[in-house]
């Protein structure tokens, strides 16, 4: 019986059959890693996110016991607007250097050590006169692009 | 009969591709291994960070500051008290995490991962002073597993919903 084997062309066209499902697999388990980080800076963001929202509850709060107007947040503040926070603020902050600086104790601030990738800002709207709505977004460069993360808060004037 | 098998140049072209491509496949597959240790330690950091986060904002959200009571940054131990868990205490000792209630000592983290930081900052917790308390809460950890380690540095703060001049 006659039994030609393979020709190479054969050969040659399983390895490159056998090449594509190899990269195939590659790229989707580098897809994976790339999930993996843009996770961990989610994590992160949401961290920085929920700090700023908090920040600015913490300064209506304050209002209250110093009698300041309600929307006042600790200072002269226009009717709405862009500003920033960090931990320690004690009043909007209306001009800041975004990306929020990290310094070697590992503190998130405008302050102080080498800018990280991830900036904030926190835009202050007055819905009525007894609501604010308070949006956080914290936003970082991810492959050419910017990824974000939001939070928002509705603040009441209780009192 | 005559025999059609490979002649010489044949087998030896095609052996050549083939170790080429095995080359490249092989290298790429030590990589995606890598990667993948990788991406599966930063899992374990975030779970351990994410579950300790959650815990403790959860908790401290609607409980009085206890100690410390003056504006103090960085501090190690965070003493609080809880509306129905009494006091707690939160603390870092060695590269684990402690959580104190009472007698009773809890370790929040697993042992895949090691704390290398885990402390506070408090302002606005004294009486009188006409500010809400509010709490930093900041935590750096590492993955036990050296082989393509993973650590994060988290930062959240917390204004304290008990209203309290």
């Amino acid at each position: 019986m006659k039994n030609p084997g393979f020709t190479l062309v054969e050969t040659l066209v399983s390895l490159f059959v056998l090449s594509i499902a190899i990269t195939a697999t590659f790229a989707i388990i580098t897809f994976n890693l790339n999930s993996a980080n843009f996770i961990k800076n989610s994590f992160i963001a949401s961290g920085l996110a929920q700090e700023g929202a908090e920040v600015v509850r913490n300064l209506r709060d304050t209002d209250w016991f110093k009698g300041n107007p309600f929307g006042s947040l600790g200072g002269p503040l226009a009717a709405g607007g862009t500003y920033c926070v960090q931990w320690d603020s004690e009043q909007l902050i209306s001009s800041c250097s975004n990306p929020l600086k990290k310094d070697a104790g590992g503190l998130y601030t405008y302050d102080s050590g080498q800018n990280t990738i991830f900036s904030r800002t926190v835009t202050v709207t007055s819905v009525s006169a007894a609501e604010l709505k308070i949006t956080v977004d914290v936003s970082w460069p991810d492959h050419g692009g910017t990824k974000q993360v939001s939070a928002e808060e509705h603040l009441f004037d209780w009192y | 009969m005559k025999q059609y098998g490979f002649t010489l140049v044949e087998v030896l072209v095609s052996m050549m591709i083939f170790s080429v491509i095995m080359l490249v496949s092989v290298s790429s597959f030590v990589y995606a291994l890598d990667l993948q240790r990788r991406a599966f330690n930063l899992q374990q950091a975030e779970e351990n960070a994410n579950f300790i986060l959650e815990s403790i904002t959860k908790e401290l959200r609607v409980s009085a500051i206890t100690s410390p009571l003056a504006d103090s940054c960085p501090v190690a131990t965070l003493v609080i008290q809880h509306p129905d868990h009494g006091e707690v205490e939160y603390s870092l000792v060695g590269t684990d995490i402690h959580r104190k209630v009472g007698e009773t000592d809890t370790i929040m983290n697993s042992n895949t991962v090691k704390f290398s930081r885990f402390d506070f900052c408090v302002a606005g917790a004294t009486t009188k002073d006409s500010r809400q308390p509010r709490v930093m809460i900041r935590l750096s950890l590492t993955t036990t597993n050296t082989n393509r380690q993973a650590s994060v540095d988290l930062q959240t703060t917390l204004s304290l919903r008990e209203l309290s001049n």
